[in-house]
């Protein structure tokens, strides 16, 4: 039975040996004979069983030499290694072989398995040599180009991706992510798509061409283009890498370039267009601004619109614009146009259109490219400028006085109408004047004045005898010149009055009022002193009724003269030729002057005089006669329309100006008579008053002196409620007073061109005296060198006017060397003074001098200078 | 003796008056009634003053004036001009002339009498010799 198993498993397994297809041969290890092979074995060696069976191993199946079998030798165990076979012809296959050592009843057996793989091997080669000839393709493809792995593994990479990643291959492939070469933002983008494309659920939504930032070695971005494929039945994928910075760039550039030129387009504030050369100028391109300028729309004016460019020109312009366009189309120039459009809104507006044409290669007008500006604004303005420009060149032209203007050079760039009928020259002659050259210019100085005008000092000549240039009038004029800044270019511009009528008829009359004065004071005078000669009965005796007769008529004679005086006063302040004799005026004084003046009548009549003056001192600077004057008419009027109560004087000081009253408890004057109180010859309420008769001119006196002064007049009264005539006077602080003092001197002298001497006496370190010495001391002291020094200058034009500190004396028509005559007189008066004072340790004065014009041209110079000397 | 006024003015009436007035104030007077004819009579009766308008035919009465104080005889003669005119510098006219003072027409008698007894430096007595 055992041995029937035996046989029968021997048997079964025999029949497995031979049927496998593992070639199997069995060698026995001591001998190395093949003691069995199968089935497989044999048709691998290629000859019969038997010829196999009983063959050493050797030099047969094994290339190897006796004594080096690497299993039984070297006990080695050999799996699966590649050999080649030796086959009974001498052919070689290879094979995998796998040999082991086993023992089999005590005895050492070599089995080996041998699995032919001569076809494998082929299939291979053959695979090898297509993917070296893929792997030239994928070197060349010019593209960097990498396969990956779905491990994101780069598993090949080319030549060119070596060289734009500027790693060496060997640090690449099989090594490197992919990932490493993505710049950080593209990555997960990246990476998405990278498991997408593989999991092939959203295929649709993986691009296979994108762009991405490929970063290099150095950390370099290069924008590239990546176009990935997935290679068919495997998890590998295939990228081509096109390195686009350039291209980007340039496309960047070229993007860059067309916003911007878009953006100039439709920021222009015109119209950019290109039209057909046709009657309808059919739009082909036209900006959007045109629908600002004209209210349609790009489309509207473009073929098929609803509107022809050339309609919605104002028809009055379209021959105009038609023909510019044609005449530089003809010429192959450019024209500019301006002309009106409608608005597709209502209205019109003012267009500049310039363009040129574009003309086919066979020279034929095709196209017009050009802009559209809306210029309504501008020609609006234009239009007021020009209207204004009308408006002053007739107003100049019109004015009742001669203007023009003088260049640099001398010559005249501008005429007005009035200039030359004054000149009675033609515009011609006179634009062909110099001013420098001119021998009537030169014989009144205008030359002169013209040149220093242009030095900035503007001049006045005044009443000046004008000899005419050859056929022009001889006349009398005033000339009033000035310097114009006229852009860049510095002219003078000349006033010209001609007065010659004005100066006759002044001269008629001064004449005629001359006359008239002297022919009625003569008469006037003859009767009056024959009235006198009867009332002082020398011409025999009269009785009391005839004496009182005689008296009122002789007042009444008085009487015309004052109206003569009084009018003859007017009229030369009118005209201009009362002249204020200003000097420093002490007001309290003054006005207690007036007071005392007055005095004795105040109490004839039974009132009261109030004097309401303030406790400190008041001076004004002004001509004191006149202020007398404007005191005694007013304390005179008070007093004829006062029967009972008083009259009061007061002075107050204000901020610049001093306010004086004369005020009255009288009759008073109503409301409606207010306005015409200072005109000529009105009087109210004659019945209210007594004694001597008014001329109905004191106010009007009044209020031309007060005006003269720079100052200002009004009354306050109510009929039964007194009056109060109020008036200021321009008071100046001490500063202003010295210039003003100065300045009127020195004016003065220029108008008599004469010479004026400034000596200015200070006290050296006034502050350190103001400490030492006591106030009341100290003011005693100043006021007593005032006195001094105005008692020794006496002679008419100097007069000494105090500051605080320093006290100016200013001698009018007085040379450098008579003023330091002078000064050395008062040095002497004023040294001999503080002596007798005891002050002469305490005080120690400064004599500086400086005269006009000969050491200073106005009056600061001429203050400066006297300070420093 | 009475002391000799000449009396210049081409206003006879005027004249009359002044006459009137200085004979009453014991004066001895003399009159002319143009320039030429006043300083013929100047120069013939040598009056103790002269009485000058000034708005005169033939020379006027500022020319008389600066003729007479320009010659070596009559120059201590005073002269008091009387004006009626309303030149605005009438009085520095007059002192240009050499004219010792002046009145502006019409005048008070008594400042008349005042000013031509203070010219010939008469007391206040002269003025009465003649009553």
């Amino acid at each position: 039975m055992t041995d029937k198993l035996l046989r029968e498993s021997g048997e079964r397994l025999n029949s497995i040996f031979d049927s496998m297809q593992t070639g199997i041969i069995i060698i026995d290890a001591g001998t190395h004979i093949i003691v069995d092979a199968n089935n497989a074995a044999v048709r691998m060696i290629g000859t019969q069983r038997q010829d196999i069976i009983g063959h050493t191993c050797f030099k047969f199946i094994c290339p190897m030499e006796a004594g080096c079998c690497p299993i039984i030798e070297l006990g080695e165990y050999l799996e699966k290694s590649e050999c080649v076979l030796l086959r009974a012809d001498g052919s070689r296959v290879p094979v995998f072989k796998s040999a082991s050592a086993i023992t089999l009843d005590n005895h050492k057996y070599i089995i080996e398995g041998l699995v032919d793989i001569s076809e494998r091997k082929w299939m291979e080669e053959l695979l090898i040599e297509s993917e070296e000839k893929y792997r030239v393709i994928f070197e060349n493809t010019g593209a960097a180009t990498i396969i990956v792995d779905e491990d994101r593994i780069i598993y090949m990479a080319n030549r060119e991706f070596v060289r734009i990643s500027g790693y060496e291959r060997e640090e690449i492939e099989g090594k490197k992510n992919w990932t490493e070469f993505v710049h950080s933002e593209d990555v997960e983008k990246m990476r998405c798509y990278h498991s997408d494309r593989r999991s092939g659920k959203q295929e649709r939504s993986v691009p296979d061409k994108y762009e991405f930032r490929f970063l290099d070695r150095n950390g370099m971005v290069h924008n590239c283009l990546v176009t990935v494929a997935m290679i068919q039945g495997t998890k590998k994928s295939v990228a081509s890498i096109v390195d686009i910075t350039e291209h980007k760039k340039t496309a960047e550039i070229i993007h860059e370039k067309e916003e911007r030129f878009r953006n100039m387009i439709a920021n222009v504030p015109g119209v950019i267009f290109r039209c057909s050369f046709n009657a309808d100028r059919t739009m082909e391109f036209v900006s959007n601004a045109v629908e600002d300028i004209s209210g349609y729309k790009p489309e509207d004016l473009m073929c098929g619109g609803s509107r022809a460019y050339t309609g919605i020109i104002h028809q009055d312009d379209r021959r105009k614009v038609g023909e510019v366009i044609g005449a530089a189309v003809a010429r192959r120039t450019q024209y500019a146009v301006e002309y009106r459009i409608f608005h597709a809104g209502g209205g019109q507006r003012w267009v500049l259109e310039k363009g040129q044409g574009v003309f086919s290669s066979e020279g034929a007008p095709v196209f017009l490219d050009g802009s559209i500006f809306d210029i309504t604004e501008r020609i609006q303005k234009e239009d007021e400028i020009r209207h204004v420009y009308r408006m002053m060149r007739s107003i100049l032209e019109k004015a009742p006085m001669g203007i023009y203007t003088v260049n640099a050079a001398g010559n005249i760039d501008y005429v007005n109408l009035s200039m030359l009928m004054i000149s009675g020259v033609s515009r011609e002659e006179f634009m062909g004047y110099n001013v420098y050259e001119l021998p009537p210019y030169k014989r009144i100085g205008l030359d002169e004045k013209i040149r220093r005008a242009f030095e900035g000092e503007s001049f006045f000549l005044g009443g000046v005898e004008y000899h005419g240039h050859k056929s022009e009038k001889n006349t009398i004029r005033n000339f009033t010149g000035m310097p114009l800044e006229e852009g860049h270019e510095k002219k003078i511009l000349v006033f010209v009055e001609d007065i010659t009528e004005r100066s006759r008829v002044e001269k008629l009359k001064d004449e005629f009022l001359n006359t008239v004065s002297h022919e009625l004071r003569t008469p006037l005078a003859i009767t009056r002193e024959g009235l006198s000669l009867i009332i002082d009965r020398i011409a025999g005796d009269l009785n009391d009724k005839q004496a009182h007769i005689l008296s009122v008529a002789k007042d009444n004679i008085d009487r015309l003269g004052r109206i003569i005086n009084g009018l003859l006063d007017i009229s030369k302040i009118d005209s201009g030729k009362v002249e204020l004799r200003k000097s420093l005026v002490d007001m309290n004084a003054l006005i207690r002057q007036v007071a005392v003046s007055f005095e004795n009548r105040v109490k004839q009549k039974g009132l009261e005089l109030r004097l309401e003056l303030p406790p400190e001192e008041i001076s004004i600077y002004a001509d004191s006669d006149k202020v007398i004057q404007i005191f005694i008419n007013l304390v005179g009027n008070a007093l004829k329309f006062t029967e009972k109560g008083y009259i009061g004087i007061s002075l107050q000081h204000s901020l610049g100006e001093i306010i004086c009253s004369v005020s009255d408890s009288g009759a008073g004057i109503s409301e409606e008579n207010i306005p015409k109180l200072f005109s000529k010859f009105q009087q109210f309420g004659r019945k209210a008053g007594g004694g001597e008769k008014g001329t109905g001119l004191g106010l009007s006196i009044v209020k031309s002196l007060v005006e003269l002064h720079k100052g200002a007049i009004r009354v306050e009264s109510g009929l039964g409620a007194g009056s109060s005539f109020i008036f200021t006077l321009p008071s100046f602080n001490s500063e202003e007073l010295f210039r003003e003092y100065i300045t009127n001197g020195i004016k003065d002298a220029r108008s008599r061109d004469t010479r004026v001497s400034l000596i200015m006496i200070s006290v050296l370190d006034f502050e350190g005296v103001r400490q030492r010495i006591p106030q009341e001391r100290l003011h005693a002291a100043l006021r007593g060198m005032e006195r001094l020094l105005e008692e020794s200058l006496r002679r008419a034009g100097d007069v000494a006017v105090k500051d605080t500190c320093e006290i100016i004396v200013l001698l009018s028509d007085c040379s450098r060397e008579s003023a330091a005559a002078v000064s050395g007189r008062l040095k002497e008066t004023v040294t001999d003074y503080l002596r007798e004072e005891g002050l002469d340790k305490e005080i120690k004065i400064n004599f500086g001098i400086a005269t006009y014009p000969a050491e200073a041209g106005n009056d600061e110079e001429l203050i400066s200078k006297a300070r420093n000397k | 003796m009475a002391k000799s006024v000449l009396l210049v003015d081409d206003e006879k009436d005027m004249l009359f008056m002044l006459r009137f007035r200085m004979e009453a104030a014991g004066y001895e007077v003399i009159s002319a009634e143009d320039g030429i004819e006043g300083y013929a009579c100047a120069l013939r009766d040598k009056p103790d003053i002269i009485l000058l308008d000034v708005l005169l035919p033939g020379i006027d009465g500022l020319q008389l004036c600066r003729k007479l104080k320009d010659n070596e005889a009559l120059r201590r003669i005073p002269v008091l001009i009387l004006t009626a005119s309303n030149v605005k510098d009438v009085e520095r006219k007059c002192s240009e002339a050499g004219a010792d003072g002046y009145l502006k027409k019409p005048f008070d008698s008594l400042e008349l009498l005042g000013k031509v007894k203070f010219l010939l430096g008469d007391t206040i007595d002269q003025g009465n010799s003649g009553e």
